[in-house]
């Protein structure tokens, strides 16, 4: 069944048609909301809510415009509201218990650049940091971004290249200590 | 000049990246980037940079994530579609009441600006004016009823004359009642309604 017919039947209830929307974007919501608030326990927690919150709005979902970005934008929110829930988790935490979650086997390097390119995210003010977090893993066009998040083209540009150029000097600093 | 040009070039370098320039753009950042090693360099940074951030794992959804998404739904579609009332609607609902009093003052003031038109005009009993107040209104009426009187139509000359005397005071009495049975309906519809709202809303989050 292809997308559309997926959301349609959806829209009037079927919640196995709404099963398998949750399947196709599971792995894209949960890289949202993960990068968005940097810890894979909240991140679960706040991916199940995103979902639940887009079931709850289906109706106001218009057929024309991207599912995808639709999706993505209600993700992002879910986990800043989780972040704001969830206050007392440092960046720094979250960047420790990310790079904890990686098997016992990738390199120690790894885990620590991992755990570097999280912190130095999590640093960034939120709506850069979700302008950033749509594009790079949500791969969201610029237009879709802009429509996602209902502000103009060229502001998803300068804080795209904001995020950007505050995430490169973070991390080499980071390096750098 | 060329530091300008870098300047600017520097700012679409990201959107190059992203294939998000148009071709004119695109064309004038490649003509740059031909002549400018910063550029260049700035250009491989930012590429270098997206390849590490792609490459950071993510970590994997736990088993029956999906089926713990459908368990949570609710179940009731009503409860759903109440929830996802439309912006719009639920705004309305909100501010419904004070639109109602808005409404209610606007009767009151057309009312209140009626009576006194009517009032200043004579269209009253005898004894709710002041006295010589007779106006336009009853000098009309009394020459309507001379007029039918003269014509040999005393009774129906009467019977205009009683109620020239008092249907103002009774179509304003109307008016007002009516006004306030129209209030006081719309007043209770929206309160059902905001109440049923409410329920259900309370019921999709008990559900959740």
């Amino acid at each position: 069944m292809g997308e559309k017919e997926l959301i349609a039947c959806a829209q009037r209830g079927d919640t196995h048609a709404y099963g398998e929307l949750v399947e196709r974007y599971r792995e894209g919501v949960v890289g949202v909301v993960y990068r968005m608030c940097g810890d894979p326990v909240l991140a679960e927690d706040a991916a199940q809510e995103a979902f639940l919150r887009a079931w709850q709005r289906l109706d106001g979902y218009k057929l024309e415009h991207p599912f995808r970005a639709w999706v993505f934008r209600i993700a992002a929110n879910a986990a800043l509201d989780a972040l704001r829930a969830e206050k007392p988790v440092s960046p720094l935490e979250a960047a420790e218990n990310a790079a904890a979650e990686s098997s016992a086997e990738a390199a120690v390097e790894q885990r620590q650049r991992a755990g570097s390119v999280q912190r130095a995210v999590m640093a960034l003010p939120a709506p850069s940091r979700t302008v950033l977090v749509l594009r790079e893993w949500g791969q969201l066009s610029y237009s879709e971004i802009a429509a996602a998040l209902s502000i103009p083209l060229g502001t998803v540009m300068s804080r795209l290249n904001a995020a950007r150029s505050q995430l490169r000097q973070a991390l080499v600093e980071m390096e750098a200590e | 000049m060329k530091q300008t040009t870098t300047d600017t070039a520097s700012e679409w370098l990201g959107a190059y990246l992203d294939g998000e320039l148009n071709e004119e753009r695109r064309a004038w950042v490649e003509t740059h980037l031909a002549s400018c090693a910063d550029c260049r360099a700035e250009l491989r940074s930012l590429q270098e940079l997206s390849t590490l951030l792609r490459a950071d794992a993510q970590p994997a959804t736990s088993r029956g994530f999906t089926g713990r998404v459908l368990a949570a739904l609710p179940q009731k579609m009503g409860a759903r579609s109440t929830e996802a009332l439309p912006r719009k609607a639920a705004l309305a609902l909100r501010w419904f009441p004070m639109g109602l009093f808005g409404l209610w003052a606007f009767l009151e003031i057309v009312l209140a600006a009626s009576s006194l038109v009517l009032f200043g005009l004579g269209f009253f009993p005898e004894g709710m004016l002041p006295a010589g107040a007779a106006g336009y209104g009853g000098s009309l009426n009394s020459w309507l009823s001379g007029a039918l009187s003269m014509a040999g139509q005393a009774e129906l000359a009467g019977m205009l004359e009683t109620a020239a005397r008092f249907w103002p005071s009774a179509l304003m009495l109307a008016l007002e009642l009516g006004a306030a049975v129209l209030v006081a309906v719309l007043f209770l519809a929206w309160l059902g309604g905001y109440f049923s709202f409410r329920r259900a809303q309370a019921g999709n989050d008990l559900s959740q």
